[in-house]
């Protein structure tokens, strides 16, 4: 012992020595502000080294380096640029900081050009890359969520692959899309995101008042989502080459519980006897279909089976990417290929995605510059078998998906139509292969240093086809009906060749003039083909539809559409603080009659960088202030290519063996008055920052009003139709917005930040037909929200003490209880109210990020708030009581035990539609990653710029009363979407060369 | 060594957890109660002193001699139940039961096979006994008996406790639900309620069905008429019990396009059964008819009211179909009805109990 403590001893000694002889290098100076204030609490630091120190009360450091000349030391302070400095033969080194304005010197894409966040006038968020890979999503439409205010991205389910669709600011639109427009690097269009990588954006902005929307004219009225790829601002010198990765285990969450599940069959057995005693009297026990004789075998041996678990695997995601860019003096690349491969919980369910993207720039000359983009996506997803989850939830654990033999059967349950959900999932296969492309490519000529011309031809080309096998032992066709199969294509091109002018000009100092002129074409174009066979000779899927016995559904079709747009878009800046935005566009859309085709689309915005008034100037607790005001209208080009025409409809006519095909005018009339639907909106926005940036952020507030909704008007059938489109209706929707960021701790240890965002939208209908009554055919209330919940409302179950007052009504003691509006003791609809509408009051968004020496974890939250949804899953696993099927485990109506909220089972209860109308309040952790950034040392030694190792968590903690899985998805489709909710442990790494 | 020790134990302590964790989470199994046997003894009690104290032969008033061999049959079942259960082959109390069950279906059986021989055109009350699927009325097959957009079925109905133990309890129906889209009509019952079901389409598998909870008041009869009118633009399906509204319910059966649904009659077998349904065998009951009528037309309350209290000749306007079960005929399998058209049969298990006019 004495042996080690004497060589510790020699070990300090050499150290201190060492240390001593280190002194001799010292570097010190002071760290000061713009005003030449000195700045305490500084971080000071030798780069690629932990040797660091901060300064004093009076800014002041002193540091010892290893060797003066030719160390990098790296001044960082909360709120300021951090800056580096070679040391060079000097050993004082006085640094002046400049204060940081969090966000305003980035740049944002506002739509055929770029603006600095502080020059900017309209309201727009940014989502950068970096951002939206650490979401760890596939479809990196739902990382908006929480991300940006005023976004409600909805999943219809949480199979992977699956669809989602996006609102900005509500809906506008009764009866077309709210879908905003995407524009992927400059190429608009209505694709979505989901064939997108994160690892291949740059950043994504959203647009989203009218103001800035109104560059996209008669597609912009539910906003503009614009996605550039990487590659767009690489700087000469840098080269870069990125690898990231991760791989990961998905597992069910949040399992609904089911009456018997995880091995208490016992309990499903008492329910099924409660309920057939209720429902067919106690005499009906008698009956051999009760319990069949192998239910009873299992039920004495205890042999059951929690049928969910039974259906679900645990899945595999993993995600691969390569990242390559170079700047050189004349030309610029950027290069990335990925793969990710997303396995889903039930069956065969699979989303697998293939990318390239490739950009290159290049300066022929200093007035002429060229260069091309391309994006490529190839997905594959196995969407599941229909009805394979849901049968897995009906089918009680007191049967078995095992014959004598072990095997697999087909039949589990003979007192049911129910089959094995597991062979479901083997033989009804879904599968769909996309194809997305877009191309671009431009020349750019700047005849003078302020003036560019630039002209860009883009081709967007995607393709789908969609197959569907039923085998013969499918649900659908119950082992005897012959086999099925779909097969349907689709192909959609889209070509755009733009024409830009630009102008950027600085005069008189103080003065500067950017104006964008815009000349576009484009043509889009439609076409696919669909068919069905039944009783394929062989198992050839939908390969081969020809050998069918029977092919039918045949079908195909193209459409077409073009649209010629001219913008004008004048941004004037005063002195660095005024700034006026005027934009106009004027579009000319085949999709109307020539009286009506062409509609002009302006915008106003209004900037005041108040920070930069002489009387602010200098306030040191305000770091920003800038108030926007904005006006603009936009359109929605979303209406069908054919909805002014008045159409032959076709009918097929018995005549002779096979029938004829006949025409005849369909009964909704042609309108070649329509016009577009139009959207304006009053926006203004407040930009802040204060505390040296440490809290800084955005407020919006805005009034949107859409005139002229396109709706489906019910007229007399003596004029020979039954409906007319009219414009005719108005919707508004207001709304606030929040987005902050927080620098909570900053040491030179531990840092801690948080970014919140909140929306709020509150939606309504002002007028429909002009005669200020409402629509109660398609439930639609004038000053209530376009989508509304119009049903019975619950009051409760009937208690044995309202015996007499239930009987009133036809009902009985444990029945559900609605209110009788019109109080007639009838219950019919009449006595329908609005008791919600199914969109949220409010979301919120937080990330907060913890980082303790090269150690971080972030935590990123989502909810929502209120909202009443349709729900089919609560509905039809609380209110059916078939008696061989099972439900979930909710508090049912006993004598003793007296819910008010779930009825007797057995009782067959009316109005059981009040349960599925569910609140889609929630609050997720929806990640949660832990990982450490390797030192810049030990990166030096290896050659590597940065590397980054994580481990994540992603839907670790649900807070929520929904009794279904993931109240993010209520209101999936029970039969093809139902999907059971993934939480997913992984690990990657990030390491870029 | 130490370290690994530690580590080890510590290794330990989480699996316990964690072990400790999952096994708390499992639910607790529900404890079965000891099973009850009382019943089983009770009921071989009865059986025996019926079997020991029942005159059989051929005489009215006397049990028929197969009736001893179905009571012998019954009680031997229930030996076997008891031994079973004896010998903890039963486990569940339901198991038990169902050996009550099936030796009160004996007794009730055996106690309607008590002979009595009735006069034609003698006053009478018919039962059929629907459960199981023993018995039924057959009122033939015709389109007329589908309805169209605007009928009414009336009837005279009473039943005891227990009348229904199958997946829907059907009193009278011409439903069809092997016919896509759904055809026909039905008054049947389901939990606590009677209920009206008619086919709607041309969607396929919709129909309009509603309830409300039916007359608990065993042994009486109720006057229970179903009106459709789809003329109306609400409350197009109402039902009545004893003159007064039962429920009333307005078509909203919409197909995805939003295009209301009809009613669809019965266009394929066009049978029109009481106590069992035609298409799906399985849906009966046990009970007693004592009138029944089908209505070409909506009958408003009024009439109702005053048929209710009211005879038919069978020339009314707009009466289909009228018969009365309120005398012994001639012929069970060829009952006319009072408008000469059809002709009803009972098949299966009934009985006629006398009653004085």
């Amino acid at each position: 012992m004495d042996k080690i403590i004497k060589i510790k001893i020699i070990l300090l000694f050499l150290l201190l020595h060492v240390t001593l002889f280190a002194q001799e290098n010292v570097v010190n100076g002071v760290v000061t502000d713009n005003g030449g204030l000195p700045i305490p609490g500084v971080n000071v630091v030798v780069k690629g080294t932990t040797n660091g120190t901060i300064t004093n009360i009076d800014g002041k450091y002193q540091i010892t380096v290893n060797k003066t000349e030719g160390e990098i030391l790296k001044f960082s302070f909360i709120g300021m640029v951090t800056k580096e400095v070679t040391i060079g033969s000097s050993t004082t080194i006085n640094v002046q900081l400049e204060t940081e304005s969090f966000g305003i010197e980035e740049v944002v894409a506002i739509g055929y050009g770029t603006v600095k966040k502080k020059d900017l006038t309209g309201s727009i968020e940014t989502v950068t890359g970096d951002e939206l890979k650490k979401a760890m999503n596939t479809d990196i439409t739902e990382s908006l969520n929480g991300r940006i205010s005023g976004v409600l991205v909805t999943k219809s389910s949480n199979r992977p692959g699956a669809s989602m669709s996006m609102e900005i600011r509500g809906k506008n639109s009764i009866n077309f899309s709210n879908e905003p427009l995407y524009v992927i690097d400059g190429i608009p269009s209505y694709s979505g995101m989901k064939h997108l990588n994160a690892s291949d954006i740059e950043s994504i902005d959203v647009l989203k008042d009218a103001s800035s929307t109104a560059i996209y004219g008669s597609r912009g009225a539910n906003g503009v989502v614009i996605i550039t790829t990487k590659g767009s601002n690489i700087k000469e010198g840098v080269n870069t080459i990125e690898y990231s990765g991760n791989v990961g285990v998905k597992v069910a969450t949040r399992i609904p519980d089911m009456i018997g599940n995880m091995g208490n069959g016992d309990e499903y057995v008492d329910y099924r006897e409660a309920l057939w005693r209720k429902k067919y009297g106690p005499n009906s026990l008698s009956r051999p279909d009760f319990l069949t004789l192998g239910e009873k075998t299992r039920i004495k041996n205890g042999e059951y089976y929690d049928w969910i678990r039974e259906v679900s695997n645990p899945g595999l995601v993993t995600n691969h990417n390569l990242n390559s860019s170079a700047g050189f003096k004349n030309t610029t690349y950027a290069f990335g290929v990925g793969y990710t491969s997303d396995d889903g919980l039930v069956g065969n369910e699979k989303f697998e995605r293939i990318t390239a993207n490739v950009r290159l720039d290049h300066k022929l000359s200093e007035k002429l510059k060229t260069g091309v983009t391309a994006y490529i996506s190839k997905n594959k997803t196995n969407y599941g078998a229909n009805g394979a989850l849901m049968n897995a939830y009906l089918i009680p654990p007191i049967a078995s998906p095992y014959d004598e033999n072990f095997e697999q059967t087909f039949i589990v349950q003979p007192t049911s139509s129910k089959i094995n959900p597991n062979i479901q999932a083997e033989n009804n296969i879904r599968e769909g292969t996309n194809f997305y492309s877009n191309f671009s490519g431009f020349l750019e000529f700047k005849p003078v240093s302020f003036i560019s011309l630039k002209s860009m031809v883009a081709y967007q080309f995607d393709t789908g086809n969609y197959g569907e096998w039923i085998d013969v032992y499918t649900q659908q066709k119950s082992g005897v009906n012959p086999n099925e199969a779909y097969r349907g294509e689709n192909n959609n091109n889209n070509i755009v060749w733009d024409n830009i002018i630009t102008i950027d000009k600085k005069f008189n100092e103080n003065n500067r003039l950017n104006v964008i002129g815009l000349f576009s074409l484009q043509k889009d174009t439609h076409l696919g083909s669909g068919m069905r066979g039944e009783d394929l000779p062989y198992d050839s899927y939908w390969h081969a539809i020809q050998t069918a016995s029977e092919i039918r559904d045949v079908s195909s079709y193209y459409w077409e559409s073009s649209l010629i747009s001219y913008m004008l878009r004048a941004n004037y800046t005063f002195h660095e603080k005024y700034m006026l935005t005027l934009t106009g566009r004027y579009d000319g859309t085949s999709r109307l009659q020539k009286e009506n085709q062409w509609g002009f689309m302006p915008s106003v915005a209004l900037g005041w960088q108040i920070k930069e008034e002489s009387w602010l100037k200098d306030a040191e607790k305000v770091s920003n202030l800038r108030l926007r005001l904005s006006y603009g209208k936009s359109g929605n080009n979303n209406l069908r290519h054919d909805q002014t025409w008045t159409k032959l409809t076709q009918s097929r006519y018995t005549f002779g063996t096979n029938g004829e095909n006949g025409f005849g005018i369909s009964n909704e009339k042609g309108n070649s008055e329509l016009k577009w639907e139009m959207t304006s909106e009053v926006n203004m926005g407040i930009d802040f920052g204060f505390f040296k940036s440490r809290v800084s952020g955005t407020i919006d507030i805005y009034s949107r009003k859409t005139e002229d909704l396109i709706l489906k008007r019910a007229i007399s059938a003596v004029n020979g139709y039954n409906s007319v489109f009219q414009n005719i209706g108005t919707t508004a929707n207001k709304g606030f917005e929040l987005g902050v960021k927080t620098v909570n701790i900053s040491s030179q240890k531990f840092n801690w930040t948080t970014n919140l965002t909140f929306s709020l939208n509150r939606n309504k209908i002002l007028e429909l037909y002009g005669d200020n009554m409402d629509d109660l055919g398609n439930r639609w209330f004038i000053g209530e929200p376009i989508r509304v919940i119009y049903d019975f409302k619950q009051l409760g179950i009937w208690q044995e003490e309202e015996e007499d007052e239930a009987a009133k009504y036809g009902q009985s003691v444990g029945h559900i209880k609605v209110e009788d509006v019109n109080g007639d003791f009838s219950m019919d609809e009449k006595d329908y109210q609005i008791i919600g509408s199914p969109t949220p009051s409010w979301t919120a968004g937080m990330e907060n990020r913890l980082e303790y020496r090269n150690l971080y974890l972030s935590i990123d939250m989502y909810a929502r708030v209120g909202g009443l949804y349709n729900d089919q899953f609560a509905y039809m696993f609380t209110a059916w009581d078939n008696e061989h099927w099972n439900k979930l485990d909710v508090e049912y109506w006993t004598p003793e035990n007296r819910s008010n909220k779930y009825q007797q089972v057995g009782a067959v209860s009316y109005y059981t539609q009040v349960l599925g109308k569910v609140s889609g309040t929630f609050l997720k952790v929806r990640n949660i990653t832990f990982g450490y950034n390797f030192r810049e040392s030990f990166l030096n030694r290896i050659s590597l710029k940065d590397a980054q190792l994580y481990v994540a968590v992603q839907n670790p903690f649900t807070f929520t009363n929904y009794i279904g899985a993931d109240p993010e998805i209520i209101g999936e489709n029970v039969n093809s979407q139902l999907s059971l909710y993934p939480m997913t442990f992984s690990t990657g790494v990030n390491i870029k060369f | 060594m130490r370290k690994h020790l530690i580590l080890k134990s510590r290794i330990v302590s989480i699996v316990a957890l964690v072990s400790v964790f999952f096994l708390s989470c499992e639910e607790t199994e529900v404890a079965r109660e000891e099973l009850k046997f009382d019943c089983l003894y009770e009921s071989l009690e009865t059986l025996n002193t019926m079997r020991d104290t029942s005159t059989f032969g051929d005489a009215d008033g006397t049990y028929p001699y197969e009736s001893a061999y179905t009571l012998d049959k019954a009680i031997t079942d229930l030996q076997y139940g008891i031994s079973l259960a004896l010998s903890d082959q039963l486990f569940l109390q339901f198991e038990v039961d169902n050996y009550c069950i099936l030796a009160g279906k004996s007794m009730a059986d055996f106690e309607s096979s008590l002979q009595i021989t009735l006069e034609p055109g003698t006053p009478a009350e018919l039962k059929v006994f629907g459960i199981d699927q023993k018995g039924r009325i057959e009122f033939g097959a015709d389109p007329a008996f589908g309805g169209g957009k605007v009928f009414t079925v009336e009837s005279w109905l009473k039943y005891d406790e227990g009348f229904f133990e199958s997946a829907i309890g059907d009193f009278i129906a011409t439903f069809n639900n092997v016919a896509d889209p759904f055809e026909g009509w039905m008054i049947n019952f389901l939990g606590d309620n009677m209920r009206s079901t008619i086919g709607m389409g041309p969607q396929s598998a919709r129909v309009l069905e509603f309830g409300s909870i039916y007359p608990k008041n065993y042994g009486e009869w109720n006057h229970i008429v179903m009106v459709y009118d789809e003329t109306l633009s609400e409350n197009q399906l109402k039902m009545y019990v004893n003159g007064e509204v039962f429920f009333t319910k307005t078509n909203d059966i919409y197909n995805g396009s939003g295009e209301l649904q009809l009613y669809q009659p019965n266009t394929q077998n066009m049978n029109m059964w009481a106590f069992q349904e035609p298409t799906d065998l399985s849906r009966t009951m046990t009970g007693y008819m004592k009138k029944f009528r089908m209505w070409d037309g909506a009958k408003s309350v009024e009439e109702i009211k005053s048929l209710m209290n009211s005879d038919v000749v069978g020339n009314e306007t707009g009466l289909i179909c009228a018969w009365d079960f309120t005398e012994m005929p001639e012929d069970i399998n060829n009952i006319p009805d009072k408008t000469g058209k059809f002709s009803a049969k009972i098949v299966g298990k009934h009985k006629w109990y006398p009653t004085s006019k």
